[in-house]
């Protein structure tokens, strides 16, 4: 009798054991990594919505797409293409309208692709533009046109050292997203492709 | 290197072949003016606007000339063979003169839209029809 209990021990003992096993594994592997989780899985989801605003001559217009051909070629020509969502429509029509003095360059255009960039931009914008959760809305600049002037930017970096940007040879400026931020070009700003020239990684 | 040697009738024929052949080939290496339907189409516009004949000469002079601070070397270097660097962003710029970067002067929007920016921004004004024409008459044979 004892023996017969003791074998059924094994069996009952035997299967709760694998099937926690189990369980386990399978949550595991079907699971984000743990370090996504949370507010950050949200930013990622809302980055990768904003990064398919067109910019990157993906957008679902064709309209879109052709002026954004345009936007990259243009105003890519001496800078990184700044994302349209970064500015509200109002920074961006005072900027278009003042191309003789673009932040002390003359950036001068004709009139047609002019009004057309402006368009393009002022659809995009971070008050107009088609983006959810309208991250970018914290739009008080005190009047300032420059992007890294915007609250929502100056909140995002405000961590960052004098010594890795201003005072760093090889980024000189917050203006310089793409010497920081590797995916740039693409319109995505997540945190995970920040590597910093002469630091690394930037890891929170 | 085979030392040719110019005694026999066959290697008579292999010499001046190999002459013609290092000939030709010695003249492909000196650069050929650039040319393009829009250069040519510019030019005589501001041709028809200039006082006179245009000028390599005069061309090189205002590209290499000192504007107050400005300058057009400060962003192209002073050989528009070489790649620039944007002097405020620090973007690389491609070379200007055609033999080393054959886009430059084949498209006539670009060449009218960076002859307005740039004289504007070096020059503090407007490059008139002659100095255009000088200066396009010079960059085409760099």
């Amino acid at each position: 009798m004892n023996d017969k209990l003791a074998n059924w021990r094994w069996v009952v003992g035997s299967l709760l054991l694998t099937s926690s096993l189990a369980t386990g594994l399978w949550g595991l592997s079907t699971s984000d990594v743990l370090a996504d989780r949370g507010e950050s899985e949200r930013e990622h989801a809302s980055d990768r919505n904003s990064g398919r605003d067109g910019d990157d001559g993906g957008g679902s217009r064709a309209q879109g797409a052709a002026r954004n051909a345009s936007y990259q070629q243009e105003c890519g020509s001496c800078h990184l293409p700044y994302p349209a969502r970064f500015l509200a429509a109002a920074n961006w029509q005072s900027m278009m309208g003042g191309l003789n003095d673009h932040f002390g360059e003359n950036a001068e255009l004709d009139e047609a692709t002019r009004s057309a960039l402006q368009q393009y931009l002022v659809a995009n914008s971070a008050d107009q533009g088609n983006y959810q959760g309208r991250r970018y809305l914290d739009q008080s600049g005190q009047g300032s046109l420059r992007i890294t002037e915007q609250r929502f930017f100056l909140r995002k970096h405000d961590e960052i050292p004098r010594r890795m940007v201003a005072d760093n040879p090889k980024v000189g400026s917050f203006s310089q997203c793409d010497a920081c931020h590797q995916n740039a070009a693409q319109g995505d700003f997540d945190e995970d492709g920040v590597k910093i020239p002469g630091f690394g990684r930037w890891d929170d | 290197m085979t030392v040719l040697s110019i005694t026999t009738h066959r290697s008579i024929r292999a010499t001046t072949a190999a002459t013609l052949l290092l000939g030709t080939l010695g003249l492909a290496a000196i650069p050929a003016p650039a040319a393009s339907a829009d250069l040519d189409n510019l030019l005589s516009q501001y041709r028809a606007a200039a006082d006179s004949d245009f000028s390599a000469a005069r061309g090189q002079q205002l590209f290499m000339r000192n504007y107050g601070e400005r300058s057009c070397s400060v962003c192209h270097t002073d050989d528009p063979r070489n790649p620039g660097k944007h002097q405020k962003t620090g973007k690389p710029i491609e070379p200007l003169a055609p033999s080393a970067n054959p886009k430059r002067l084949t498209d006539q929007r670009e060449m009218t839209k960076w002859l307005l920016r740039n004289c504007k921004w070096t020059l503090e004004r407007e490059c008139s029809a002659q100095e255009k024409g000088d200066f396009l008459t010079w960059l085409r044979e760099q």
